[in-house]
Order: structure tokens, then sequence, then C-alpha cells
């Protein structure tokens, strides 16, 4: 909403009568009378619970659950020990449920491990690019999940739970924080690939949130919106007067339907696709980015073009005030193989994630070179993050099996205490060496609310009169973690 | 009739004592503590004193049956350990919402929630 129509409604109406405005509105709560302004307008930007240190999150999602223990967690009792059982002293207090059963523990003769940084952080030779930035990251290497098929570890990675209905971690930032630019959706979904990520939109849902805080899905290429062009033979005016016709219509349907948040999204999404027509593309239009820029994020590669260029993409979407990037890694476009079609390496864990890390190796560094250089990196967090990981153990030979017990994620960015690593995992990496310091997905979200100013305890949303918030009832934000 | 009256209310007794005293830690039991503590976390966040108290008292007497229960158990240090812990934040929920702090209510509130989660990752079957 304009600031005009918000003046416009607060002093003739309900600014006037911000006593009158104020009261109880079923399955919302108390209202005051700012608060029935953002019912008006639910995207309009609102104040966090205290300064916070970014303004926008990119949310990278490993989709497949890459092996940590071959791109950041480095063993050396894993290589001494490969090809012999499991010790049972590893495996107390877990149980496995996992296709492949518990094989001998498996090294790639391939792996080679170096540290990088003053930080002397470990990389594999698999990550030699994103290694030069070792000294932004702050790695999580005691992170634990719930352990299932993939989609509904999914689930549980963007809405803290297994099952749908839960609004995702966008939706939430979204419906806490508003947005910081009314021409382009402020939670944005990229992916790389053919098709949608498999897991599907329930993982940019807003459950039970007001469906206007929901994340919009950009396919790659030109015209990033599906149907958002306008047709050629219509003019821009005669388009205008159609939105107004169907805007005036929508709102005397609305005033009789107060509570209705599918029509209020609906109505909102109408006015947001006729500005989008204009922003979406240009926010995604990389003509104008330079031979440099285009090659430091490996668009000049094959198999690293296609998430380089959604990357650069998330970096013009930051820039132009979007909260929540959430980008979904797929597949490079020349590769026809379909057991590389992500990070699920069940078998042929070399050539899987060879693929998969020379895809997102060289862009990821670029995104963190360019935010810095364009001073960004202070007011962005940049989060990776995997549903699992994978498993000491071998399966099929040649691949690895699931891991939930103990595996490494990373952020970096403003606040981030960076060249930093929080927790570790057990010598051979079958889980997280100290219980005390797991990281389950409540305490990453715990942690990425709180710096974007949001306490997770206070970010709540009554539904059929139960409070709820994004952590469900866990949570915890790491401190150690924060600059 | 009275006497009647009186047979049938000692029945009754007789058979909630015996109910109370076989009564196990078992799914419906745990089932009941996690609706009883989603129930007070959104008491706690609603500020509904009456409810969150309520709630965090008869948490405080579940989670001391499922301490007896890991003690009886025996070779369960991690279950005691992390009941105990449990009554404890329970108590501390009662303690906060009475002196209207509902901020630290809510954070011992996670904290349980955290408490619960690491118990149930030692022991998933029990």
């Amino acid at each position: 909403m304009s600031t005009n129509r918000r003046d416009f409604l607060l002093k003739a109406g309900l600014g006037v009568g911000g006593i009158a405005a104020s009261g109880f509105i079923p399955g919302v709560g108390f209202i005051n009378a700012a608060t029935a302004a953002e019912l008006i307008d639910p995207l309009a930007p609102k104040q966090p619970h205290f300064p916070g240190k970014v303004k926008s999150v990119i949310w990278l999602h490993q989709n497949g659950a890459p092996s940590t223990l071959d791109l950041y967690d480095y063993k050396p009792e894993l290589v001494k020990l490969a090809g012999q059982p499991v010790p049972a002293s590893f495996m107390k207090g877990i149980k496995t449920s996992t296709q492949g059963g518990v094989n001998k523990l498996f090294y790639s003769n391939q792996r080679t491990f170096k540290q990088y940084g003053e930080s002397g952080a470990w990389f594999s030779e698999l990550l030699p690019n994103l290694a030069q930035h070792a000294d932004k990251l702050a790695f999580i290497k005691s992170s634990v999940t719930v352990g299932a098929t993939h989609d509904i570890s999914i689930l549980k990675l963007n809405t803290g739970d297994l099952n749908p209905g839960r609004p995702s971690l966008g939706a939430w930032v979204n419906y806490a924080l508003g947005s910081l630019n009314p021409d382009l959706p402020s939670y944005v979904v990229l992916y790389n690939g053919e098709q949608e990520p498999s897991a599907g939109s329930v993982n940019w849902s807003s459950g039970f949130l007001p469906a206007v805080y929901q994340g919009t899905a950009f396919r790659p290429g030109d015209s990033p919106i599906i149907y958002l062009d306008r047709p050629e033979l219509r003019s821009a005016d005669q388009q205008r007067a159609s939105l107004d016709l169907l805007k005036h219509l929508n709102r005397l349907g609305g005033e009789r339907r107060p509570n209705d948040t599918e029509l209020r999204a609906r109505l909102e999404s109408y006015e947001l696709a006729d500005r989008m027509q204009k922003a979406a593309p240009e926010a995604v239009d990389l003509s104008k980015e330079s031979e440099a820029t285009l090659k430091l994020y490996g668009i000049d590669d094959p198999t690293s073009e296609s998430y380089g260029r959604v990357l650069l993409r998330a970096r013009r979407l930051v820039e132009r005030g979007v909260r929540f990037v959430q980008v979904v890694s797929g597949y490079p476009s020349n590769i026809s193989d379909q057991e590389r079609r992500s990070w699920d390496a069940h078998s042929d864990l070399d050539g899987n994630h060879g693929t998969q890390a020379r895809m997102v190796d060289k862009p990821i560094a670029g995104l963190l070179q360019d935010l810095k250089t364009l001073g960004l990196l202070d007011s962005t967090l940049v989060v990776w993050a995997s549903e699992f990981s994978r498993t000491p153990w071998g399966e099929s030979g040649t691949g690895r099996d699931h891991n939930p017990w103990g595996y490494t994620q990373w952020i970096a960015g403003g606040g981030v205490k960076a060249g930093f690593t929080y927790g570790e995992t057990d010598e051979l990496g079958v889980q997280v060496a100290d219980k005390d310091k797991g990281v389950d997905t409540y305490d990453l979200h715990a942690t990425v609310l709180h710096l974007l100013g949001l306490d997770h305890l206070k970010t709540t949303f009554v539904n059929n009169g139960r409070s709820e918030r994004p952590t469900v009832v866990y949570g915890k934000v790491v401190k150690e973690l924060l600059a | 009739m009275k006497t009647k009256l009186a047979y049938l209310a000692l029945t009754a007794i007789f058979a909630g004592s015996a109910y109370a005293a076989t009564s196990a830690v078992d799914e419906d039991f745990m089932r009941n503590i996690e609706d009883t503590f989603k129930s007070a976390d959104s008491a706690i966040g609603l500020k509904d004193a009456k409810t969150a108290t309520a709630d965090a008292k008869e948490l405080e007497k579940l989670f001391a049956e499922v301490v007896d229960h890991y003690v009886k158990k025996g070779d369960a240090e991690e279950g005691v350990k992390l009941s105990e812990k449990s009554v404890a934040l329970s108590k501390q929920i009662v303690v906060t919402v009475a002196a209207k702090d509902f901020d630290s209510a809510a954070a011992a509130s996670a904290e349980l929630g955290r408490a619960c989660k690491s118990c149930h990752n030692v022991y998933k079957q029990d």
C-alpha cells in the first residue's frame, strides 16, 4: 500500500477512530490502528522486535543431501578405518532405518582435504572456489534433523514440521517484516533445472498464515513468472482499466468476507502482478551484467551456468529489497544422467558430487564475493542448508546413505561470527559428538530470525485459537554463531 | 439403597486406584504430555495465565511420573536427568507465569521442548 493510501485510511477513518479501530477480530486477535492498516495491506513493512543485523536472507537448499563428510568435515579416522565395519560404540543412541543397511566404512580414494584461510577451515578438492571464502563462513558441524524420506525431511528443513500445513521460514519472515519493495514479491523461490523442485510448493507455502505470505516461484528463463506477460494484443491502458474494474468488484466482495485471506491475497496479487510485469523481468534480466560478473558466477561453464544464473538473480533480488530468496539446487543443463540430478548419491558418489559440487562451487563463491564487493554482505545472510547428509559407511560400493544424526551446514553475512566453527561430529562423522551442541532445524530457524531482528518466541500467529510460532515448541538461538 | 450406593462408590475408588497403580508411561501417556505441553506453550504465547499455569502444573505431575519410570527401569541415567529437568522447567513456567513474566515462561517452554526432543532421541521406542 502506498504511504498516501495508508495515511488517508489512518486519518480519515481508522486513524481518527484509533480506539474504535482497536478491537478483537476472530482468528486474528486484538488489533490496534497500526495493525488495522496492515490488515488492509498485509505486506506493509513492519518493525522487527529489535534492530536486525540483516535485511535479507538467501537460503541455499542443497537438494538431495550432499555428503558433508566429502566437502567440509575431514575425518582422518574414517580414512584409516575405510573398508572396516563401523565400531559398535559409534552407533550408540541411533537407530538406523536407512534402505542400504549399515555397511563397511567408505572413503573415496579421490578425496583430498586442505585447510584454507586464517580460520584453517577444511575443504575437499570438490569446492576449490568456495574454499577461498573460508573466513567468511560460520560452520555448524553439529547439525541434526529427523531422517525420513527426502520430501519429508525437506519439509522439516523449510517449515519445521514433518507434515504439510505449517508456514515455511520465508513465509514467517514475510509475515513478520513485510515487504521492502512493493513492486516485487518479498519472498521468491528460485531453482535451476527444467522442473520445479520435486518436493513441491508446500516448501514455500504460507501454511496457516494468510496466503499472501507464500513464496513466489520464479522459473529459469526470460519470463520468470508463468502467465505474467501481458498479451501482445492488449494495451497497457486496457489492462489497467480491466484491473481497476476487477479491483472494485473484488473490494465489494471482500467487504462481505473480511476474514477471507485467499481473497485478500488474490486482490493483492492482481496489483502486484501488474507492477511485477515491469519489475520482475528487469530484476532477473542479466543482459546488463558485465562479462566479469557472469564469469564470477561460473556462467561461462556449462556445468555451473544454470545455478550461476540463479544466484546472480538472487543477488539482484536482494539488491532490490526482496526479503527471502529460497534457492533450491537442481542440475546442470548438460547432463542426462538421472543419478546426477540432485546430491542424492546412493551410488557413484564421486561422479554425482563431482557434478553437483562443480555446479554450485563457483556460483556460491561468486555470490559471496559479489555481495561483499557491493557492500551487501553486511545486510544479507547466506545459508547453506540441506535436509540431511550422508553416512560414513558406504552403499552400493561407491555411494553413501542418509545421515540425519550429524552433519555440516553454514551461514555467512551480517552479524555472523565469520571464520568460526560450532560443534563437531564424532571421529567417523556418524553423529554429533556432544548432543547438547546439536543444532536442529528449529535452532537454525531461530538464529536466522534473530539476525533479522525477530525473536522466534514472539513471532506468533493465532491459528484455530492456538498461538503458533515458527519454531513450533522448540528452538534456541545459537548465540555462539553471532558476531 | 444407601448400602448399594456406598458399595458402588467404593468399587469406583478401588478401580481408580488400580488404574493409577498400573498406568504406564506408554504412547498414550506421552501423547497426553505432548498435547498438554503444546497447550501450555500456546497459552504462554496468548498470555493466558490461567491455562498456562494449569497445564504447567499438570506437566509437573506427568514428568514426575516419567522420572519414576526411568528410575524403576534402571540404566537410564539420561532419561532420569532429562525428565527431572522437565519437572524443573514445568515449575519454572508456573513461577514465571505467576510473576506475569511471559518472556521467561516462553524461554522455559522452548527449553522444555528441547529437553523432550533430546530424550526422544535417546529413548525412541520407550
